[in-house]
């Protein structure tokens, strides 16, 4: 294929077929890049066009798109994520996830801007994508590496160190539900990502390439770039975000919204051993995404106690409470080698504490008990048998093999009422923060497409009080929570499509990132904070779209009871409950979606020129 | 009265400790503690500073600027948290 020349984008998309080994390139369309500009754009409009309804996720039909965006590549600061897209065998509907590191820019310098996947491979393979070239290759002697050993092989087989890969460990290869894709020991860990790619026998793609990245108006862009810059340096609390990333669990924890014991409190005992403070401690270096100057990303290294010598990078945020909250333990050592399992195993590490935090509530109502868990001692504090779970789970062992389902049809599996502790959103378990301490938080985890994720539509004004219009926003209140969410789910829509880190985008606003698009593309539309806003929310409604066409309804835009019925049992947010009624009224009202099903109307749909799903 | 005043993040570092037991007259508010404190450990702790700087205060967790903002009224006992703005991810 000709490629013609197009600023910001390589042009060109590659479709790969597992199952009669058969390639074919595509230029992006002049339509493609105007509604959607790229990264989490291109992914819901190439996904929702090529999957019919109701196909199996784990097969052939089934597809898995790598998508770098429009600035992956460039100077431009924080936008090396990458994302894959694909319909999930965790939630059964549309699904997004995203991983950070070198993958999406080497992706764009070999050539291309998506990648997708489909059917399924004779043995395993993984794809190599070669300054333009591509080929499958064996992969048969990787089968069972773990993510770590994975790259280090490929890199020697292709004998070039700075190969980037995505790559799945065990856990995907055996189809457990949250698996996730690793690259570097970054994940796009939500959602079962793994699992497709395992389904398919490919155990990897990698990338590499010196393809220049061409510029609509490099004069323009480097200026925007130094702006951004400057404002990084600017900001109050650039460095120490800097030095410290998310590894900084005390933050929920004094609002009470540190989930323990499987969403049952809000308050952590202990966490003064595990804090920020302990994590500089234990922090051997920063690491980085391309072109990010935050690095915030972390190697650490424990020296003592039980998890002595292990390192991990990371872990993040949501790792640490994985690992801590869930079955009430506060050894920072656990958090870091549960982390490198987790990383090297292949697995997604919230939803793997999630199914490990109901696997010790089970053991403590008696729903399960030794003989299940194969002489494992789930009492909660004890937390010897995680790193056990955690192979389990990957290798699909013991009990394991259950939990790897995911909560929601591992509850479903095991019943005698063990669905009311499956904490869960579409299938999605929940993360790091209690929903009933933070209404629009816990809105969006309900009325996200993908489930429960706190990336798509987080709440920072509940969070760490960003004010919205001006104004301070109750965190326990209920009323103006519609708005706020919608606001923040388009938001990041909008990021997402550049594709911008979330903890960069604090620092720069939508009118210098329509600045950085538009001087990259030649796309003016671009520059207009408007037409910005018009794409995040058509997106946001096409993949909502995506999953009407699979049944989904307001029926699915559900959480727990037990955080709508049991206030929660201590610290600043105790008393509190989750009340979804009231909340997804306001939320449908808001969307113009159907208040009674859920599904947003014909006037919404055309006004965003989403017509093409409308059903004749 | 007794205000638990506890420091995360670089203001521990400013402070000298995670926390401190502060003795305020009753009646003060919040700009009171405040006050004492950037007399303590310096202008970082000063409302201005904190404003600058986006810090996050925490009245027995809530945020301070949805309830009265630096005049919100303290009581005996209470807990203040002051804390950098953080993500997690």
């Amino acid at each position: 294929m000709e490629v013609v020349p197009m600023p910001g984008y390589q042009n060109r998309i590659l479709r790969v077929n597992l199952t009669d080994r058969t390639f074919k390139e595509e230029p992006l369309s002049d339509d493609l890049i105007h509604d959607y500009i790229g990264g989490r754009g291109f992914g819901v409009k190439l996904l929702y066009d090529d999957l019919s309804p109701d196909i199996d996720p784990l097969g052939e039909e089934n597809e898995i798109i790598f998508v770098a965006g429009p600035l992956a590549g460039t100077s431009a600061q924080s936008f090396s994520r990458w994302k894959i897209f694909f319909k999930s065998p965790l939630t059964g509907g549309y699904f997004m996830s995203s991983g950070g590191g070198h993958f999406a820019s080497e992706l764009k310098f070999s050539g291309f801007d998506v990648v997708i996947v489909k059917g399924k491979s004779e043995r395993p393979v993984f794809l190599w994508i070669n300054e333009g070239k591509y080929e499958l290759r064996d992969a048969s002697y990787l089968w069972g590496m773990d993510c770590d050993d994975t790259h280090n092989l490929i890199r020697e087989e292709l004998n070039n160190p700075r190969v980037r890969l995505a790559c799945i460990g065990p856990a995907g290869e055996n189809g457990v539900k949250f698996a996730g894709v690793f690259s570097d020991r970054r994940a796009a860990g939500r959602g079962g990502g793994g699992a497709v790619m395992g389904s398919k026998n490919l155990k990897a793609v990698a990338v590499r390439g010196n393809k220049k990245i061409d510029l609509a108006d490099p004069e323009a862009f480097s200026a925007a770039v130094k702006e951004q810059v400057d404002r990084y340096r600017a900001a109050p609390h650039f460095k120490s975000f800097s030095r410290t990333g998310t590894q900084t669990p005390e933050f929920t924890n004094v609002l009470g919204i540190f989930p323990t014991r499987n969403f049952r409190g809000g308050v952590l005992p202990g966490i003064e051993t595990m804090d920020g403070s302990v994590f500089n401690e234990i922090r051997a270096r920063n690491t980085a995404c391309h072109n990010c100057m935050i690095h915030c990303g972390s190697i650490s290294k424990i020296e003592s106690g039980r998890y002595k010598g292990s390192w991990s990078e990371g872990p993040e945020y949501e790792t640490i409470w994985a690992f801590s909250g869930p079955i009430l333990s506060s050894d920072i050592g656990l958090t870091v080698a549960a982390d490198k399992l987790c990383d090297d195993m292949g697995l997604d590490s919230i939803s793997t504490g999630n199914a490990i935090g109901f696997a010790y509530e089970l053991y403590e109502k008696g729903v399960i008990s030794k003989e299940d868990t194969g002489g494992l001692d789930l009492t909660y504090g004890n937390d010897k048998p995680v790193l056990n779970l955690i192979k389990q789970i990957a290798l699909r062992k013991g009990i394991g093999d259950i939990l790897a389902e995911g909560t929601r049809e591992a509850a479903r599996r095991i019943g005698k009422g063990s669905e009311q502790y499956a904490i869960h959103v579409k299938g999605l378990e929940l993360p790091a923060y209690d929903p009933r301490g933070a209404k629009a938080h816990g809105l969006n985890y309900v009325t996200l497409n993908i489930g429960a994720d706190h990336c798509a539509g987080y709440a920072g004004q509940e969070i760490f009080g960003a004010p919205f219009k001006g104004k301070a926003v109750d965190r326990f209140a209920i009323e103006g929570k519609g708005e706020i969410t919608k606001w923040n789910q388009d938001d990041r829509a909008i990021w997402n499509c550049g594709v911008m880190c979330n903890f960069a985008t604090g620092y720069i606003d939508l009118e210098l990132y329509g600045r950085l698009l538009s001087a990259a593309t030649g796309r003016k539309e671009f520059e207009d904070p408007d037409y910005l806003w018009l794409v995040g929310e058509r997106i946001f409604n096409l993949e909502r779209m995506f999953n009407i066409r699979e049944g989904f309804g307001r029926k699915d835009d559900t959480i727990p009871e037990r955080l709508q019925k049991e206030p929660m049992e201590d610290g600043p947010s105790a008393g509190k409950v989750f009340e979804i009624e009231p909340l997804l009224r306001q939320y449908y009202t808001v969307r113009g979606w159907d208040p009674e099903t859920g599904i947003p109307s014909h006037a919404k749909l055309k006004e965003l020129g989403l017509d093409f799903t409308i059903k004749a | 009265m007794k205000i638990d005043s506890q420091y995360l993040g670089k203001l521990r570092q400013l402070a000298g400790g995670n926390g401190e037991s502060v003795t305020l007259h009753e009646g003060s508010s919040l700009i009171g503690l405040t006050e004492k404190l950037s007399e303590a450990h310096g202008d970082s702790f000063s409302i201005g500073k904190i404003r600058e700087n986006s810090y996050v205060i925490l009245i027995n967790g809530i945020h301070y600027e949805t309830l009265e903002a630096e005049r919100t009224i303290l009581k005996d006992g209470d807990t203040v948290v002051f804390m950098p703005v953080t993500m997690g991810g």
